[in-house]
């Protein structure tokens, strides 16, 4: 047995071969159970469900990271620091509360549609990046900041160009575990009206629908997947290499 | 260059009395020097220094640097005036070595061109390639090398004042050694006014022009370092610099001061009796024979000679027991008898001549005779 796995994990072209008899039995399986044939007849609706959906997962999802980012910066200014640690607890609580609270809470404020799904997923992708940026920022070192002080730099210095770019990287991270919640929260908004791939999820679970059900998650899944990938290839190259853990550990 | 008058510090804690990190410190550092600042942990030397650039306010006196009162400077553009480098190097990791070392001169708004150009002098200055450096960032270098960016970084824009702040504390011994040399070296060449704090007596003593010794918060003597090895001021600094103070004043002392004031060369076919002769004058024991190009190719005693009226010297010749170079110090020329398990060394210069020689005795004498100054007791 241990030999297999031992083969299989050292052996490209085999591993190439069982995905591939992987895919012939998925497309096996989605002819046979009418999958096709359903993405087929619904495929209009998919792919305007599809824009929909990436269009308010990025707009949100631009939006919370740059308030997130600002907010951020301003928690740990020093007329800021005597309430930063009670509104990152704050933070911490409120990302606590299920998704799916939020946006029932948010109905109630701004009623049903986009603009209240917009809003929710700001707020689910907001908390991690305001956390991520405060915790980056003030944990670049002090010695780090002694040498820039003592060199004559102002706050504002500081702050630019000693105490961002190193907290870049814990910021990136942030904004992607906030994407990640986006993308995962993005089905439930079909809950309040807004358009999204959750309708073909709800749908499916509300006429027992087992194909429209399977259409819906395997898109929403693999969104996530590549919404990830994009933004772990951004944070590969976009970040200076100083600050990239990513490619100073390659070296 | 800089004066310090009546700084004091005092440290508010809530509910207890303040703690006075710095009192009453006055003195003054001439341009060009190196002045260390030395004393135990919690002694106030770091609090005195960081006072100079505004990075802990002071209580109340005056810091006057090249005659102006820094109190009428902001503190962003006296810290631009101010080199500065602390133990934990603090270079920025987001940053090439290269925007490192250029920091200053780019919040100064200098000329992007004269600036790269001088960070390259200064990297060649501590031995580091630019061609291979300049483009890296921190982490892909050594601590030893890190440091040094750290030193240069503070050179760039040319400021008349360092304070460094333990600089070379977090450094390997070896490395240590050569990173002060190299700061040594530099430092001739550049005359810049240092504030050096350090714990380390070995290193104020090879570093320091002065060495201005703290004890909770007071500034105990401040001396050069040959003064307070020789006149310690109290028993706090004759313990703090330790029991083999007469040892450490080996490494200040040049091996030419405790030359033999006659050379006692001879050749090798002098006949024995004028050789004989010249030795009882001089009441030496021994004469070093040398060769047409001034080398020194061995040595004779008294006692060997002794009774031989006839014969001429290269029948008694012995080896040298090893050289020592004039420029060294004295620690490294006792270092070397030891070695050789001799108690005398000739003494060469740069092209090998034979310049004369130095003895256990005169070394000894040497470190025995500077008198007691001061006439003070030691209690």
């Amino acid at each position: 047995m241990n030999y297999v796995i031992a083969l299989i994990i050292r052996s490209k072209t085999f591993l190439l071969y069982i995905l591939m008899a992987l895919a012939f039995l998925f497309g096996v399986f989605s002819e046979s159970s009418g999958l096709i044939q359903e993405f087929k007849d619904t495929y209009e609706d998919w792919i305007y469900l599809l824009r929909q959906n990436v269009v308010i997962v990025f707009s949100s999802g631009i939006t919370a990271s740059l308030l997130g980012i600002v907010s951020g910066i301003l928690m740990t200014r020093p007329w800021f620091k005597r309430y930063a640690e009670m509104f990152s607890q704050g933070f911490n609580i409120l990302s606590a509360v299920p998704t799916l609270a939020i946006l029932a809470i948010i109905m109630t404020l701004t009623g049903i549609g986009f603009k209240s799904a917009f809003i929710g997923l700001v707020t689910v992708t907001i908390l991690p990046v305001v956390r991520n940026t405060f915790q980056g920022i003030s944990e670049v070192p002090e010695h780090m900041i002694e040498a820039a002080r003592g060199q004559g730099m102002t706050d504002r210095q500081i702050l630019w160009k000693v105490q961002f770019p190193n907290a870049l990287y814990v910021i990136s991270a942030g904004i992607r575990t906030g994407f990640a919640l986006n993308v995962g929260t993005s089905p439930l908004i079909t809950l309040i009206a807004a358009d999204s791939l959750g309708e073909y999820i709800f749908t499916g679970i509300q006429l027992n629908e087992f194909n429209s059900l399977l259409i819906g998650s395997l898109s929403v899944a693999s969104l996530a997947i590549i919404t990830d990938f994009v933004l772990s290839k951004l944070q590969y190259w976009w970040l200076p290499k100083g600050v990239n853990p990513q490619r100073f550990a390659q070296e | 260059m800089i004066r310090l008058e009546n700084l004091t510090k005092h440290f508010e804690v809530p509910g207890k009395e303040p703690v006075i990190a710095a009192n009453n410190i006055s003195m003054e550092v001439g341009k060009g020097e190196i002045c260390i600042f030395l004393g135990p942990s919690g002694c106030g030397k770091t609090t005195a220094l960081k006072m100079i650039n505004k990075l802990i306010p002071k209580t109340s006196g005056k810091i006057y640097i090249d005659g102006k009162d820094t109190d009428d400077l902001d503190p962003i553009t006296l810290r631009r005036k101010i080199g500065y480098v602390i133990q934990q190097i603090g270079l920025f990791p987001n940053m090439t070595i290269e925007e490192n070392i250029c920091v200053v001169p780019d919040l100064l708004k200098m000329d992007k061109k004269q600036s790269r150009k001088k960070a390259r002098e200064l990297m060649e200055m501590v031995n580091l390639d630019p061609n291979i450096f300049l483009k890296r960032y921190p982490r892909e270098l050594s601590g030893g090398q890190q440091q040094r960016i750290g030193v240069i970084r503070a050179l760039a824009a040319d400021p008349p004042v360092m304070l460094m702040d333990e600089p070379f504390g977090a450094i390997d011994p070896i490395n240590r050694e050569v990173i002060q040399d190299e700061f040594l070296k530099m430092n001739a060449e550049l005359g810049k006014t240092v504030l050096f704090v350090s714990h380390d007596i070995d290193e104020a003593i090879k570093m320091g022009d002065k060495i201005a010794i703290f004890r909770e918060g007071v500034l105990e003597q401040c001396d050069t370092p040959d003064e307070i090895l020789t006149n310690p001021a109290n028993s706090f600094i004759k313990d703090f610099v330790g029991a083999d103070r007469a040892l450490k004043r080996l490494k200040l002392i040049n091996v030419t001061e405790a030359i033999m004031p006659f050379r006692m060369a001879v050749k090798s076919d002098d006949p024995l009796d004028k050789v004989a002769e010249k030795m009882r004058s001089r009441n030496a024991h021994i004469a070093v024979v040398v060769g047409p190009r001034g080398r020194a190719r061995g040595y004779i005693t008294k006692e060997e000679i002794k009774g031989d009226d006839t014969g001429i010297v290269s029948e008694y010749l012995d080896p040298i027991p090893g050289t020592i170079h004039e420029n060294d110090s004295l620690h490294d020329a006792v270092s070397q008898m030891y070695a050789h398990a001799s108690d005398w060394l000739p003494v060469v210069d740069d092209d090998g001549a034979y310049k004369g020689y130095i003895t256990q005795h005169t070394v000894a004498s040497l470190l025995g005779e500077t008198p007691r100054k001061r006439g003070d007791k030691i209690i």
